[in-house]
């Protein structure tokens, strides 16, 4: 072996390690992003990373107690009680882009979590034995929709050796429901702060339940103006901003990063700048998309005019919360999940926005591992071809890159054009 | 016997099915492949849930009045969305079952239990008096105290039975059991204790554990030189719950408690610790030599609980198997490859 490929192998990891925790790496990195501003087509965008990295910095630099979160909990509690908010599930991703992914699924499978189960949880668990998350100081799960979550984040509590505290999630919307999940959101949280030796602050808590509510009506208006013709802005670009949804609410940055996408969006549908310069199809997406480079959006929208004009993740299930009840709202958020209990509901969810967004057909990417999202779906395509809307189901695995097959996406999403074409 | 009730989960309160009249009569799938439930269901699901869709696909059942669904892992809540539509006949009903045991568990499962029995109540012709639910929680206790003893005595070495024999009979128990007649429970463990006297002495005693065990696995382990005394699995020693003290006043309550108070099984999350102190109490009573788990294909509960399992044995110097499976009866030939190598350890 070359000798300076024998030392960049043992020096890579550990300086990449080394690089999370150092505030010199956030600054450079914050400086390097700021320098390329005018590069960004979407300002929210631009702030959406700044953002990000600093709650990533935050985290890592232990700016205050971490604690773990899977994208269903309920973060309003955590932002409420100040504390570090983390998504291994989203790390995860975002490990694929920093090209750790290879060895954490690497260091999870010797480790004997089988590649059956769900890879942003086997890449999450891969990074965290492999030492690039940093560590919790207590970890919280939701046991709604994902069965990997609250096992991989259990695991992860017992690992680091911190307290878990499972949200359990019935399928009911029923009172007895509404009360159990209250209860135990009320308990989390008082738990949480006497864990982390957080002092209870209701104002600031307050204050987080309305940061939620803000994000939820700059999002409302995004998602109005997404429903009008043309689209102006691409699936491509739109899906960065989902990460707020699975780890923002509560926090004031997901309120300012929604407003600044509702102005921009406002402002190029006055001007009448499309997404594409032909809109051909508007086609609704389901599920997460690769994170990895892949040719779908490129094929699908720049070169077909088939436009991703909403995806289910960005879809507001719940009613404002109310800051004097913040408990029970939550709750109500919580058991409002269209994805929770029986598929119908996620499957008149689904047809809503069919209708709402005027779409032309439908994708689901069926990410491998993921039950919760795909298991049913015969159910789904039954309801969508009685309405006559085209639907693809795209296999696939939004982490795992040696599970993509170009040829064979392509061969799919080109038959499912041809068919868009012919309705 | 009135009419069958399907069931699937061990959390599944059977007390209810009996004292409305009703039979439970648990649904344990079938061998083969389930080429028609694929259609429905996607590849990789739990086996066993597609193994039970296409049972019902194929009118392999007993006519069910009912099927109780407890959604109590993710392939449940599919089966629950499904098998109104392509499956089982008859009416439908689900049950939510807590991921956790305190106070605040126990009371939602006792008000969701109380809704499934006026669901169920509403299918027969009978009202559910208290006194006749007592009566049937008395039955079953009755009933699973004898199979408590029975694996009690040949934990302690005074009694050899054969895991295939033991199994073989909780399988053939939990499909057709009535409120009155305790005496099959008890019939069944005294036959066993008649008929198995298996010579397994100087073999490794063996714990077989996994979410749902595959019927024939303790005869093949058997066959191959081990010596299975516990199937920690919901259709065995799981199924059989623990002894709880009766609580006077709302019977809801107490089969609440009962359930989610029994040995856990690997869905329940916020109950690691629990589980754990039950592995090490089995492994103790049964004085367990080693481990072979088996890891249902896709079942996202097992892949994690055999880490957990990874490390208790770890940490209890225990030798330990993995042995993945699909629940078809595929597999053997690999299967025996390992199990003759595991079992060379010893």
């Amino acid at each position: 072996m070359d000798i300076y490929q024998l030392i960049r192998s043992h020096l890579a990891g550990p300086l990449r390690r080394r690089a999370f925790k150092s505030p010199w790496a956030y600054r450079l990195l914050k400086q390097l992003v700021a320098a390329q501003k005018k590069r960004y087509s979407w300002q929210a965008a631009y702030e959406l990373l700044l953002n990000t990295i600093d709650q990533v910095a935050a985290a890592y630099l232990q700016q205050g107690p971490v604690v773990w979160h899977n994208v269903f909990f309920p973060t309003e509690i955590l932002y409420g009680l100040g504390l570090v908010p983390f998504a291994p599930e989203a790390a995860a991703a975002v490990a694929v882009g920093l090209g750790v992914a290879e060895e954490a699924f690497r260091v999870a499978e010797g480790d004997w979590v089988s590649g059956e189960s769900c890879s942003f949880h086997r890449l999450a668990y891969g990074c965290d034995r492999a030492g690039y998350l940093p560590p919790p100081g207590a970890v919280v799960c939701s046991s709604h929709l994902c069965d990997a979550a609250p096992q991989s984040l259990a695991a992860a509590a017992g690992y680091h050796n911190v307290p878990f505290y499972l949200l359990d999630v019935p399928h009911r919307q029923d009172a007895a429901a509404f009360n159990y999940v209250a209860r135990q959101l009320k308990s989390i949280t008082f738990s949480l702060a006497d864990a982390l030796g957080v002092p209870w602050d209701q104002e600031r808590f307050q204050e987080a339940l309305l940061a939620s509510n803000t994000a939820r009506e700059h999002l409302l208006a995004v998602n109005r103006l997404r429903g009008q013709r043309p689209a102006c802005i691409r699936g491509d670009e739109a899906h960065g901003f989902i990460y707020l949804m699975l780890a923002g609410f509560g926090s004031g940055a997901a309120a300012a990063v929604y407003r600044q996408l509702a102005a921009e969006l406002e402002q190029r549908w006055r001007e009448q700048r499309r997404a594409v310069p032909e809109e051909r199809a508007r086609l609704l997406w389901l599920h997460l998309r690769p994170y990895y480079p892949t040719e779908i959006f490129n094929l699908l929208e720049q070169k077909a005019g088939a436009v991703v004009v909403f995806e289910e993740m960005h879809h507001v299930y719940w009613e404002p919360l109310d800051p004097a009840r913040p408990f029970y709202s939550l709750a109500g958020k919580v058991l409002s999940h269209h994805g929770l209990g029986c598929i119908s509901r996620r499957i008149e969810a689904i047809l809503a926005m069919v209708d709402a967004y005027q779409v032309d057909g439908v994708i689901h990417f069926a990410h491998w591992g993921c039950r919760q999202s795909t298991a049913g779906l015969r159910l789904l395509q039954d309801a969508l071809r009685d309405r006559e809307i085209p639907f693809l189901n795209l296999e696939g695995d939004c982490v795992d890159k040696s599970k993509y097959a170009p040829g064979a996406t392509r061969t799919r999403l080109e038959g499912f054009l041809e068919m868009l074409r012919a309705v | 016997m009135g009419a069958l009730i399907g069931w699937f989960c061990h959390y599944t309160p059977v007390e209810i099915i009996t004292a409305l009249g009703f039979t439970p009569y648990r649904l344990l799938g079938r061998e083969g492949n389930t080429p028609r439930a694929d259609t429905y269901l996607v590849g990789n699901l739990c086996p066993y849930v597609k193994s039970c869709l296409e049972t019902a696909i194929r009118q392999e059942l007993p006519p069910l009045a009912g099927t109780v669904i407890a959604r109590s892992c993710n392939a449940m809540i599919h089966l629950a969305s499904t098998w109104p539509r392509y499956g089982g006949r008859g009416a439908t009903l689900v049950l939510d079952v807590p991921r956790r045991l305190d106070e605040e568990a126990v009371l939602y499962y006792s008000q969701d239990l109380r809704r499934l029995a006026g669901e169920l109540a509403r299918l027969g012709e009978r009202q559910l008096e208290d006194s006749l639910l007592w009566q049937a929680i008395d039955a079953w206790e009755e009933q699973r105290s004898c199979w408590r003893g029975l694996l009690a005595a040949r934990a302690r070495g005074e009694i050899c039975l054969s895991g295939s024999d033991v199994m073989a009979w909780l399988d053939g128990w939990q499909t057709g059991m009535t409120a009155a007649g305790r005496d099959k429970g008890q019939a069944g463990s005294a036959t066993i204790e008649q008929r198995s006297r298996p010579d397994f002495r100087g073999r490794p005693r063996l714990m077989l554990a996994g979410s749902i065990l595959p019927a024939e696995l303790p005869a093949l382990v058997e066959e191959w030189g081990g010596w299975p005394v516990c199937e920690d699995a919901c259709n065995g020693r799981r199924f059989l719950l623990a002894e709880v003290a009766r609580e006077t006043g709302d019977p809801y309550l107490h089969l609440a408690r009962l359930y989610l108070g029994g040995p856990p099984c690997p869905r329940m999350v916020a109950d690691q610790t629990r589980r754990q102190q039950y592995w090490a109490g089995v492994v103790n009573d049964y004085q367990i030599d080693g481990v072979i788990y088996h890891v249902m294909k896709f079942c996202d509960a097992a892949i994690y609980d055999f880490r957990a399992m990874k490390d208790f044995c770890d940490r209890r110097g225990l030798p330990l198997l993995r042995l993945d499976g699909d629940y078809t009866g595929g597999g053997r030939g690999q299967w025996q490859t390992r199990v003759e190598a595991f079992l060379e350890m010893f």
